[in-house]
């Protein structure tokens, strides 16, 4: 089985995106929820392949989504840098809504169901409510939709610093800069 | 007041580049007296820049990212999402994982049950049926099997389309557009039970429209598949009705646990119809205990539908409650509610004729249906139940003193009972001329393939349905068991010209057997009933030899045979039980150790079997003269066959050439009779295949030539018979074997070529034919080698042949028919070469 099969949605990605690469934000609406759903289908192949307890990478669906939808055309960088981009907003969304199905699961069912380790996504280092993240996320939109979106590539999308550049067309020493004030301002809003 | 944002980022980020004193200084400076900036910054820096927080990705738990979750894979597919749940299971969109085109399918997976193992083995029986089952408004099933945790599925077309009736509404289609769209439901049933499959649990979420208006009926066979087949598994008595079939639009006979045959689809789109014209079910069964649905559904006449015109209904419909029910008023009532008729026989006789009466009605031509009259009502119900008969006479005596009416309804219904007779006894004689004479008339002829199919699905319908009522009459059970065992050998019996269809073919077998052994144990010293059970054994060895069934098919072959030969030796002027006690020795010689057979490997007992049946059949009489040939070629190339087994060539060349003369005599005297022709090709074959293991490679190749020129001939005269493009297929093969080994690498590649071209046309048409998958699969991978040989053809070529047949390979594996170990050993082999 090969990794890179033309899915069904991939010559729509790929005009969606060169709308969006054209500036036409109305393409945004149409493809986030493609690649939502591309996702999702490869987090479910993981799922085939390894145990059920397994954690995926981000960064390992958001490429691996990419390769299955793109890898095998030619593609404009910038079509590739607003993929990841859409890319990282629907991993933030399928974070979310697990995290909301799990604590209505956790509401109807009773706590005993659970296992500890459901109770949050898991992270190297000390564990995020994703839910709060996301209520502080929407919070530091309204003050600088630019930072949102730093956190976005880097955290759910899983880009490097270079590779977030690349994508917002900034330099590395602009992504950093925002980054740790964002990761800062964040730190403080969960905190509190 | 607020901070400037600017001013704080900019002001964070030159202090947190300053170590602690530095720091304290800068902020000094920078802030002034802007004391909500200083405490904005300094509350960021507080926090801790050591920690790695959101510095490593988000993991995402596999586990739940669906709620609920979807299945991690379902056989070779994948689900993408859900489309819907109901009591058997969940519906998911998917894709086969390994299909590179992606083509989105449906994929209903059934919730773990107790009859789990049942669903699994009805599904491959009725998987090649239900893949058979090509028409533009039903979405075919086209896959199905087991998940790795034994969870059935089923694969099916995927439809993009809303309920009919939601479609309707949705629409505000008026009166005549739904009919047209009604219609369109009817032929699509209707071509299905042309092709023996009833649906059995038809209803709006069954019946999907798209956006363009196209109707697909969904879940062809599957209600089959889940519950089993009254009658069918006669054993389980205590099987209660089964409930997996929705109540609603259950028929009576459903709700019974009778026979289901087509007429139970005809009710079903009664219901179906009665909603879309009205809005309404006809019996209120929602919120109702099950028993008192049950016995609305068996003993309740529906109102017709318009009197129940709702303002609701009439606004879906474009129209005023007043006009609506003016529309159906008349002809639509009586349609539906014949259509709805408790008694099978008594509705339309097939989806076709309900369909047409329709067309009538939108013409304004005179429909066919015609109103009860109460003494029709009233004869059905005397007819059919006499022991209850003494207490209702009394009431009935009770309720119709005073009425003026009284003598003419007991003549009205006793004219009505014996038309009622008389009709059955037309059907039965219907379907007898069907399957009888019709059938026998146009079986040899060429071309006939189309006009047999479509023969044996009305008598089928024709014969289910007479059983469905019939009595213990000895005469008629012994017509149906006959009626049946000739449905089946059409269908399938592998000896003769048949549609295929090895399934359906056991189970008519298994319908028929059914009704003997149940006559056997009535009346044990019958001729008929024991020359019944002889032929009954004889097929059903006939087919459990080919599945594989080696014991039980022997074990059957010999109770055939001494049956048949008792029955020989008392009365049998004309020959017939002599014949037949020849052919069942020639029967259980095969399944004893013929080659070109599955076989116990008993090549001695195989030889005494045939060596019997010889004399037996130079001793026909007169009267006999074409069967006389047909099997003395037939034994002698048996005798041929067991010879070469035993390496001993010589006789069996002379075995071979003297069938080839009695099978020459024999299309002399019948040359229409296909069969003939083509074992004519058959012994050509077997004397090639002596020739060429005498190392005489030219003889052979000219008598697989001669072979090949026969099998094209009646290829061509029928090109939609199967067997006809197998049988051509493989004559190719052996042509393109002879020209290799006469150093002709060129011409056996064009031979291969041709063979592959017919295998693909032949999957392209039937994909499920798992016997021609494996032909394909062996031809590609001896096209490969033999252009490997003769380096004539290139690596890239060749590999994708080997790979197109390494496809062949998986697909046998995942229906279940993994190819013979040697096969699949080549084709690794080459696979790997190719790598």
């Amino acid at each position: 089985m090969t990794g890179l099969m033309d899915a069904p949605t991939s010559g729509e990605v790929t005009r969606l995106l060169r709308d969006l690469t054209a500036g036409r934000r109305d393409a945004l609406p149409a493809l986030l929820p493609l690649i939502y759903a591309e996702l999702r289908r490869v987090a479910a192949s993981h799922l085939r392949r390894e145990r059920s307890d397994h954690t995926l990478q981000a960064t390992a669906l958001v490429h691996e989504a990419y390769l299955r939808l793109m890898g095998q055309q030619a593609v404009q960088w910038q079509n590739r840098a607003h993929f990841m981009a859409v890319a990282a907003q629907a991993m933030r969304r399928i974070l979310v809504d697990h995290a909301r199905a799990r604590d209505a699961a956790k509401r109807g069912s009773g706590e005993a169901k659970l296992r500890v380790e459901d109770v949050d996504i898991a992270v190297d280092g000390p564990s995020v409510d994703i839910l709060a993240l996301d209520h502080a996320l929407t919070r530091l939109g309204e003050l600088d939709a630019r930072q949102v979106q730093v956190v976005e590539l880097r955290f759910f999308g899983g880009l490097s610093v270079e590779e977030a550049a690349e994508v917002m067309e900034l330099s590395p020493a602009t992504i950093k800069r925002e980054w740790s004030f964002a990761r800062a301002w964040l730190r403080r809003e969960l905190a509190s | 007041m607020r901070a400037d944002w600017d001013t704080v980022k900019r002001v964070f980020h030159e202090a947190s580049l300053l170590a602690a004193p530095a720091r304290a200084d800068y902020l000094d400076r920078a802030c002034g007296g802007n004391g909500a900036l200083r405490a904005e910054v300094e509350s960021l820096l507080a926090v801790d820049a050591t920690d790695s927080f959101l510095e490593t990705p988000a993991l995402v738990p596999a586990s739940g990212l669906d709620e609920p979750p979807l299945p991690r894979a379902i056989g070779p597919y994948h689900a993408i999402s859900e489309l819907g749940r109901g009591g058997m299971g969940a519906v998911y969109l998917a894709v086969r994982a390994d299909d590179a085109y992606q083509k989105r399918v449906a994929v209903k997976l059934v919730k773990r049950g107790t009859d789990t193992d049942d669903i699994v083995r009805r599904f491959r029986l009725e998987r090649q049926t239900l893949a058979r089952l090509d028409h533009p408004n039903i979405a075919r099933i086209v896959d199905g099997g087991t998940t790795s945790d034994g969870r059935p599925y089923f694969v099916m077309d995927f439809v993009d389309g809303v309920p009919i009736d939601v479609f309707c509404d949705e629409r505000r289609l008026g009166i005549e557009a739904r009919l047209d769209l009604f219609r369109l439901v009817c032929h699509s049933v209707h071509y299905a039970h042309q092709n023996l499959v009833i649906h059995r649990d038809l209803k709006p979420a069954n019946i999907l429209v798209t956006g363009d208006g196209v109707p697909k009926l969904l879940d062809f066979g599957v209600a089959k598949v889940m519950t089993g087949d009254a009658g069918e598994d006669s054993a389980d008595i205590t099987r209660v009705p089964d409930r997996r079939v929705t109540l609603s639009h259950a028929s009576p006979e459903q709700v019974r646990d009778e026979v289901v045959t087509t007429s139970t689809d005809v009710y079903s789109l009664g219901v179906l119809l009665y909603q879309l014209l009205c809005g309404a079910p006809p019996y209120q069964t929602a919120g109702l205990p099950a028993a008192a649905a049950m016995r609305a559904i068996c003993e309740s006449e529906p109102a017709p539908p318009s009197e129940r015109a709702s303002d609701a209904a009439a606004a879906a419909r474009g129209t005023t409650p007043r006009a609506l029910a003016r529309h159906l008023r008349g002809d639509l009532d009586r349609i539906v509610l014949m259509a709805l008729r408790k008694e099978p026989a008594r509705r339309y006789g097939s989806v076709q004729e309900l369909s047409d009466d329709l067309q009538r009605h939108l013409r304004g031509q005179t429909v066919m249906a015609r109103g009860d009259s109460l003494g029709y009502r009233t004869a059905t119900f005397v007819r059919r139940h006499p022991l209850g008969m003494t207490a209702m006479a009394v009431a009935t005596v009770t309720l119709v003193i005073g009425s003026a009416t009284t003598l003419w309804q007991a003549r009205e219904a006793e004219a009505k009972a014996q038309l009622a007779d008389r009709r059955f006894n037309e059907v039965r004689q219907l379907a007898n001329a069907f399957i009888f004479d019709v059938h026998d008339a146009v079986a040899r002829l060429p071309g006939s393939t189309a006009a047999r199919e479509l023969l044996v699905g009305r008598a089928l319908t024709y014969v289910d349905r007479l059983a469905a009522e019939s009595s213990s009459d000895v005469a008629l059970q012994l017509e149906l068991a006959a009626a049946y065992e000739r449905i089946g050998d059409v269908q399938g019996n592998p000896t003769n010209a048949n549609l295929g269809d090895i399934d359906a073919a056991r189970e008519s077998y298994a319908k028929a057997l059914a009704i003997a052994e149940r006559l056997e144990a009535d009346t044990p010293t019958a001729a008929p009933v024991r020359r019944l059970m002889a032929r009954l054994l004889q097929r059903s060895g006939d087919l459990l030899m080919f599945s594989g069934a080696l014991p039980e098919a022997v074990d059957r072959l010999r109770r055939a045979g001494h049956l048949y030969a008792a029955e020989m030796a008392s009365a049998d002027q004309d020959g017939a039980m002599r014949l037949a006690s020849g052919v069942s020795s020639i029967k259980l010689g095969d399944a004893l150790g013929n080659p070109d057979f599955p076989n116990t490997g008993d090549r001695q007992a195989a030889l005494r079997e045939y060596q019997r049946a010889l004399p037996l059949f130079q001793g026909l009489p007169e009267s006999q003269v074409a069967p006389r040939l047909r099997f003395l070629g037939v034994v002698h190339e048996r005798l041929g066959r067991i010879h070469e087994a035993l390496d001993d060539r010589a006789t069996a060349l002379t075995h071979y050439r003297t069938s080839l003369e009695y099978r020459q005599a024999h299309v002399t005297a019948q040359p229409a009779d296909t069969e003939a022709l083509r074992n004519v090709g058959i012994a050509h074959e077997k004397i090639a295949g002596m020739l060429a293991a005498s190392g005489d490679a030219p003889g052979a190749l000219a008598s697989y030539r001669t072979a090949l020129g026969r099998y094209d001939a009646l290829y061509r005269a029928d090109l939609q018979n199967a067997q006809a493009a197998r049988t051509l297929l493989i004559g190719y093969e052996h042509v393109a074997a002879a020209l290799l080994a006469t150093g002709d690498p060129a011409g056996a590649d064009r031979a291969f070529a041709e063979a592959v071209g017919l295998a693909d046309g032949l999957l392209e048409r039937a994909p499920g034919q798992w016997q021609v998958r494996q032909d394909r699969a062996r031809l590609l991978l001896a096209r490969a080698d033999a252009g490997a040989t003769s380096r004539q053809v290139p690596a890239g070529r060749r590999c994708g042949w080997v790979a197109q047949g390494g496809a062949d390979q998986r697909a046998l594996a995942a229906a279940g028919h993994p190819p013979p170990a040697d096969l699949a050993e080549a084709l690794a082999t080459a696979l790997a070469a190719c790598r």
